[in-house]
């Protein structure tokens, strides 16, 4: 069992999802129940996770990769309410500007509340605090500008009368010899000191930059006077309101779990998968349970309610006056924790595993990074391994790969990048597979995921979406399925758009690079007239 | 009849195998007829070449129930989007349309048990849709 007095922390590392483990969670897995798992495919996963994760941590050497053995694994569903509210703060304020001579809106303001001058766009929910500013209609007038008393220009703040004094004689008008710098001697032709030939022993001579110790104001050109800056010249200034609106999103998530694990699940909050969402906006920002209902377990219900309204009381609380609650968002998603119990060196340890980047969480929580010294262990370990030609029992190849991004966690085989040397393809590593370009171009992609069906067997799944799918072509799209080498046309949902795709599945254990890269340039092909003819559209 | 072909239905009938079948060789292609419990399914085994697949593979067909209501047509899409083997298709060469159940095997290398499973596979999948949308065994 998990051991309750400690507080089980993650560290940074992550994984792509591997499906095995983390498949695609609905609404319906809220309320299972905790299940241990003997499914060797979630034990494989599950302790290849551990492996890749003791590659990141000191406190773990470099034979755990080998020795590591998953002993016990059990599964509970967790959910996480993420509460978001919606708070804009105004702020009515009046701007001047100068005045050139244009039409002024003269009218009273309707009103001196910022909030009913300009409407509420509530339910934008930005990530950041976001600030707007509007101009206000009505209010505005034209004043005689207070810096210069509507003369249009003020004294100039650099001289007096348009005159500065010299700066190179600081008004003396004499400034020292440039030939003796002001000794009145200097060695002559024959290394004697001598009298200075320019200033004849004086030691200054007359500055030649000014006329009675002054210059003409560089600032102002000699007017003495410069233009008025508020006003830029005019003489009035117009005088205009704007409101100024920031908007900010308070957030606040709470995590549940059936069985009372020691972690703070809230952290998968962006690693978890949707499962509804609920939103009210100004002015009444009370969630319907009616709308509820529809979609989470009657006993989330009261929870999700209270949490959301406690919330919103909190943020209310907290609000100045110049700020409202514009809109409530309350989301829920949702996936699996594993307690994951294992063994090393005879000694039996537990993590627990969560969210769909299966993060590891840990009594020991984060480790410093990799340290020089742990990185020459792990050589020295792996040169020792060679020198002995010692196999070891995990597929080295397939974790390195993994680690270094070219194979995604649930392909075990490496297959996909074997296929896309033999068809001279890019792969690139996405959520649940990879994406497959035949030549490079973002047209010909192909979607490959690892699945696994009720019998915990792994299928490989291609597909590529074809378009929106038309009612009065379905019954074309079911014709083209007998004349297609491979795969098939089925429709598909996002949302509530429907779209054809072509895909084929096959049993990922058993298909053999050669074979599946046929199929895959048929389906590319085939896909490709389809779309080309414009057959479907 | 193709020499491939030809090897294929000897193998089929040597009967080294647990699927109960029978198997008639014709002309273009070998029809075989799957026992599954009560029931039987002819499964059409047949060769295909594609340019693009880069070869020849083998087709099975095997036809599973009239197709004269469009709500059977999108219910026939949506579920080949979950079909773990085959596909649903639309034959209109038939008086009235039938749908088929479909799937391909690459041919080069093919294995006589992942094609007995195949065949299994499209009959039963044929088989139930017939018997959950028509009732009787007609196909």
């Amino acid at each position: 069992m998990v051991d309750f007095t400690l507080m089980y922390t993650p560290d940074s590392f992550k994984t792509s999802r591997a499906l095995a483990i983390q498949p695609v969670f609905a609404v319906g897995g809220l309320t299972e129940s905790m299940m241990h798992s003997e499914d060797p495919a979630a034990i494989l996963y599950m302790t290849n996770i551990l492996r890749l994760w003791s590659f990141e941590r000191t406190d773990l050497p470099p034979t755990f990769v080998d020795e590591v053995e998953v002993t016990e694994l059990s599964r509970q569903p967790y959910s996480i309410f993420v509460n978001e509210i919606e708070i804009n703060r105004r702020e009515l304020v009046q701007l001047q500007q100068p005045y050139s001579g244009f039409e002024v809106d003269q009218r009273p303001l309707s009103s001196h509340d910022p909030f009913e001058l300009i409407p509420i766009e509530a339910g934008v929910f930005p990530r950041q605090e976001s600030l707007t500013t509007y101009r206000v209609d009505g209010g505005e007038e034209i004043r005689e500008c207070y810096s210069c008393n509507g003369a249009g220009d003020v004294p100039c703040n650099h001289c007096s009368g348009g005159r500065v004094t010299c700066p190179d004689c600081n008004g003396t008008q004499r400034v020292n010899c440039p030939r003796c710098l002001g000794l009145g001697q200097h060695l002559g032709a024959r290394g004697h000191l001598i009298n200075c030939q320019v200033c004849h022993g004086r030691q200054t001579q007359r500055c030649h930059r000014c006329t009675g110790g002054q210059i003409t104001c560089g600032s102002c050109s000699g007017a003495g006077t410069q233009t008025c800056e508020p006003c830029q010249g005019h003489g009035n200034l117009h005088n205009y309101f704007q409101v100024k609106s920031t908007v900010r999103v308070g957030r606040a998530s709470l995590g549940r779990t059936n069985e009372p694990w020691p972690l703070e699940v809230s952290v998968l909050a962006n690693e978890s998968d949707e499962l509804g969402l609920e939103s009210a906006l100004w002015p009444d920002i009370s969630l319907s349970q009616a709308s509820i209902q529809k979609w989470l377990p009657p006993e989330l219900i009261v929870p999700l309610l209270h949490f959301a309204r406690q919330e919103l009381a909190r943020s209310k609380a907290a609000i100045s006056a110049s700020e409202q609650a514009t809109g409530i968002r309350l989301r829920v998603v949702g996936g699996y924790l594993y307690s994951v119990g294992y063994q090393y060196r005879n000694e039996s340890k537990r993590v627990i595993v969560g969210g769909i980047h299966n993060r590891v969480f840990s009594e020991q929580g984060a480790v410093k990074k990799q340290s020089l010294l742990g990185g020459i262990k792990r050589l020295s370990y792996h040169l020792v391994n060679a020198i002995a030609d010692y196999t070891p029992p995990v597929d080295r190849k397939y974790l390195q790969a993994v680690r270094s991004g070219n194979v995604h966690i649930g392909d075990t085989r490496c297959l996909i990048p074997s296929v896309g040397k033999i068809l001279n393809a890019s792969i690139e590593i996405s959520e649940n597979g990879y994406l497959l370009s035949l030549d490079g171009s973002d047209e010909n992609i192909v979607n490959i995921s690892i699945d696994f069906n009720a019998a915990h067997v792994a299928i490989l799944c291609l597909s590529r979406r074809l378009g929106i799918a038309e009612r009065q072509k379905f019954a074309q799209a079911m014709q083209f399925n007998g004349k297609l080498a491979f795969g098939r046309i089925a429709l598909s949902k996002d949302g509530e758009q429907e779209f054809f795709t072509i895909e084929e599945r096959r049993s990922y254990n058993d298909i053999r690079p050669d074979e599946l890269s046929k199929i895959i340039r048929s389906l590319v092909a085939d896909s490709n007239t389809i779309l080309a003819k414009r057959m479907l559209a | 009849m193709s020499e491939f072909i030809g090897q294929l239905a000897k193998k089929l009938a040597s009967g080294h195998h647990d699927l109960p079948i029978q198997v008639h060789v014709g002309e273009k292609e070998i029809l075989i007829e799957v026992t599954l419990g009560s029931r039987k399914q002819s499964v059409r085994v047949s060769l295909g070449s594609s340019k693009a697949a880069g070869g020849a593979f083998v087709r099975l067909v095997s036809r599973a129930c009239p197709a004269n209501d469009h709500r059977l047509i999108r219910s026939a899409l949506t579920t080949n989007r979950g079909l773990e083997l085959g596909s649903l298709s639309l034959n209109t060469e038939t008086n009235p349309p039938v749908l088929d159940v479909v799937h391909s095997v690459v041919a080069e290398g093919v294995q006589i048990p992942d094609l007995l499973f195949a065949i299994e596979s499209v009959a039963r999948l044929a088989d139930s849709i017939e018997k959950r949308i028509v009732g009787q065994d007609v196909f």
